[in-house]
């Protein structure tokens, strides 16, 4: 077991990518080890990349291009 | 304005908005694509967002954060008008952590179908902190914001939404956690 920090205490590591976490208030939680969180974070960022990357739907783009022309007629 | 697209405009209404608006309409799409699950439903969702933010834009105040103004009117507008529409599986914190893959995965390899299905399950909570720290790179200040909560929440949010991706993925066993009585488990045999 660590030395308590100001907020949180963390028990040893565990071999399967889990802290558990001993919050100030006593609340017990977990979470995950920097490698199992490195992980979980790149394959986040590819998923969500892909979709950032696709063209952009027409149906925006018209509607903001609507949107502006009806601004300037008035 | 911010934005990735910015132009300089004499004028700061019209086409600077425009612009700045389409630079933003990838991440918006991603996000509420990825927040929903649903195409469909993320299509209007952006609609929406992109209307809200055309008839309120001389409330945005230039110079701070175009994004987060409107990932805020996007995440607003889906709790309070879109999420009504749906009955929407919750996958309770603690409840049963069936897993979506039965054999261990080799650290580094993971599935991305498995990944956004995944995802999926995740609380809403979670799924939406998750998203705005991990996917879209907000702060943890700037997320808490967004989300209209404490960035102690964010946080515990990213923490768990990390931890039940793990054990849904098996990259970790569920949990076993004797002192809270909501985190009891069961789960699947690996077929």
């Amino acid at each position: 077991m660590s030395e308590p920090q100001s907020q949180v205490t963390e028990t040893k590591r565990r071999p399967d990518h889990q802290m558990f976490l001993l919050e100030s208030d006593g609340e017990l939680d977990v979470k995950l080890d920097e490698s199992a969180q490195l992980l979980i974070g790149h394959h986040l960022k590819i998923v969500y990349g892909e979709i950032v990357e696709q063209p952009v739907p027409d149906q925006f783009l018209n509607l903001l291009d609507e949107l502006e022309r009806k601004e300037q007629e008035r | 304005m911010n934005g990735p697209s910015e132009r300089e405009q004499s004028s700061p209404a019209g086409p600077s908005v425009r612009d700045a608006l389409v630079g933003t309409i990838p991440n918006l799409r991603a996000f509420a694509i990825s927040l929903t699950g649903d195409h469909s439903m993320a299509n209007d969702l952006v609609q929406e967002t992109l209307l809200k933010a055309w008839a309120s834009r001389d409330k945005y105040q230039a110079g701070t954060n175009l994004k987060a103004w409107l990932f805020t009117i996007l995440r607003n507008t889906y709790f309070s008008q879109f999420r009504k529409s749906r009955r929407e599986t919750q996958d309770v914190d603690g409840a049963a952590a069936a897993r979506l893959v039965s054999l261990p995965e080799q650290l580094g390899h993971l599935d991305m179908a498995d990944f956004k299905r995944a995802l999926e399950l995740l609380p809403v909570d979670q799924r939406e902190s998750l998203l705005l720290v991990g996917a879209e790179g907000f702060s943890y200040e700037e997320a808490a914001e967004i989300a209209g909560c404490a960035v102690g929440t964010v946080k515990s949010r990213v923490n768990r939404a990390r931890v039940r991706l793990a054990e849904l993925l098996a990259i970790t066993p569920p949990r076993d956690l004797p002192a809270r009585p909501a985190t009891h488990v069961t789960h699947a045999q690996p077929g």
